[in-house]
């Protein structure tokens, strides 16, 4: 297994799970994830991989080239999704569709760097990597972490009493 | 005391103080109701967040404006070349014309639909119920508990026939009922005359050799065939002249997992069953029910058969 099938191997699905979550959208994350991927073959040598995969995952997400096409196509998949919560199918019932879109009302409301350290920290990285990645001190790694769960999880007590109060996730 | 810092505590329930802070904080929690509140209350932001998370992953692809979202794998993952589609399209038509071929022959008895065939039951996908080795018994000696079947429906199950499985996968095999067609089959297109065409003279042998077996099936059949099946050979008429198979809409059971021997009985609304007195476990799990409109349903374990299918454990014949 060369380099790069390890590192794919590796880190595809933790990479695709993390960018999913960001984007909201799949498809749109396991592009950034392929790309993420080429540039590693492009790399001659990674000191951290697991850091650097998600640096270069995170930076490409920040890139602008395509962000009007996807923030159009972002937006056709928030508007299939509400639909989808007004008319739930036996393949996503209301209370999963609206479970899904009370947790990205809540994590939208974090801040870009508390939602990204969450992220990040959910697929495993250490506090270094995060500070590695989001590009900020690592004592400063667990406040914004505590701050980034309280956030998300009193938004989305907020969300859930205010909605239909029976999907729960956050009890 | 110090008021609890709660960045250290999510640090230490991170596991990612220095083992002296760990300790402190162990110090600090065992002491102190305000530090452990503390503590307890992160443990659950850290649950409850995580939950949270997770019901993020219920993401679906993005859709194209009135279309169904293609998998992202798919785009840029496997292809399927054009020349792989030709060919199993020429694959299927072949099928199909040896399907047509053979029902021109009436090989059996009462049999004269297309997947009369003692190939085509020995090989057809999801037909095959056991392992290698363990046939109870030759398919060829299988008892026709036949039904009829469109054409149709007869290429469908032939088609993943011939080379998908292991010959002699079958434990105890499952029979396609076969009584004569409701209707003709179409004729086959002009491609499928031309596949069968190329094939003709490689079939000519296996063609014979499959009709003497067929031959010595039904002699063997004759002498020696079950209480089960002959009851069974009694309904097939009665359940060819219904001029359509009920609906599969009876109350349903679940199929129990098929570890050991089990007995598969119908109702007559469904016309065929095409499931020997036994089946073992296989690979696949798998049954092919087939209804008389030509409807096939692949059941595997777990899946809710309905129409009043029976599956009752029975002694296995073999060990």
């Amino acid at each position: 297994m060369d380099t790069a099938e390890r590192l794919f191997v590796t880190y595809h699905a933790t990479l695709v799970r993390y960018l999913t979550r960001r984007l909201g959208d799949r498809d749109w994350a396991e592009e950034v994830a392929q790309e993420t991927f080429v540039r590693a073959l492009r790399q001659e040598t990674i000191v951290n991989e697991r850091a650097w995969v998600f640096a270069v995952a995170h930076n490409l997400v920040r890139d602008g080239a395509r962000r009007d096409a996807r923030n159009r196509r972002h937006l056709e998949l928030m508007a299939a999704e509400q639909r989808e919560a007004m008319e739930p199918d036996a393949d996503q019932t209301a209370d999963r569709a609206e479970q899904l879109r009370f947790a990205r009302q809540a994590l939208a409301s974090l801040t870009e760097r508390d939602r990204q350290a969450l992220l990040l920290k959910e697929e495993g990285l250490d506090y270094q990597e995060i500070a590695d990645v989001l590009g900020i001190e690592k004592s400063s790694v667990g406040t914004t972490l505590s701050r980034a769960r309280r956030r998300l999880a009193e938004s989305y007590e907020e969300l859930a009493a205010g909605g239909r109060g029976g999907a729960d996730v956050a009890s | 005391m110090s008021r609890p810092d709660e960045g250290l505590i999510h640090q230490w329930l991170d596991g990612e103080c220095t083992p002296e802070e760990s300790a402190r904080l162990e110090r600090l929690v065992a002491t102190d109701a305000e530090w452990a509140a503390a503590v307890a209350e992160a443990r659950g932001l850290m649950a409850a967040s995580s939950r949270i998370l997770g019901a993020l992953d219920a993401v679906p692809h993005a859709k194209p404006a009135g279309g169904k979202a293609a998998p992202a794998v798919a785009r840029r993952g496997f292809r399927v070349a054009p020349w792989m589609g030709v060919a199993a399209g020429l694959v299927l038509v072949a099928g199909t014309a040896y399907v047509l071929r053979e029902q021109s022959t009436a090989p059996f008895g009462v049999v004269s639909s297309p997947s009369a065939s003692p190939t085509m039951m020995d090989t057809a996908a999801g037909v095959q119920i056991g392992q290698a080795g363990e046939r109870a018994q030759p398919p060829s000696e299988l008892p026709p508990v036949g039904v009829a079947r469109p054409a149709a429906a007869a290429a469908t199950v032939a088609a993943p026939a011939s080379n998908t499985l292991p010959s002699g996968a079958g434990a105890a095999g499952v029979a396609i009922d076969v009584v004569p067609p409701a209707a003709p089959p179409p004729a086959p297109p002009a491609v499928a005359q031309r596949a069968e065409a190329d094939a003709e003279a490689r079939r000519g042998a296996e063609l014979a050799a499959e009709q003497e077996r067929a031959r010595t099936a039904r002699a063997t059949r004759a002498a020696a065939v079950s209480d089960e099946s002959r009851t069974t050979a009694r309904q097939a008429p009665a359940r060819a002249a219904a001029p359509t198979a009920a609906p599969m809409v009876a109350a349903p059971i679940v199929l129990p997992a098929l570890d050991g021997c089990w007995r598969v009985s119908a109702p007559p609304e469904l016309v065929s069953v095409l499931i020997t007195p036994t089946i073992r476990r296989a690979a696949g799990d798998t049954l092919v029910l087939v209804t008389a409109a030509g409807d096939i349903t692949v059941v595997r374990i777990g899946d809710v058969l309905r129409g009043g299918l029976e599956a009752k454990q029975v002694p296995c014949r073999i060990p």
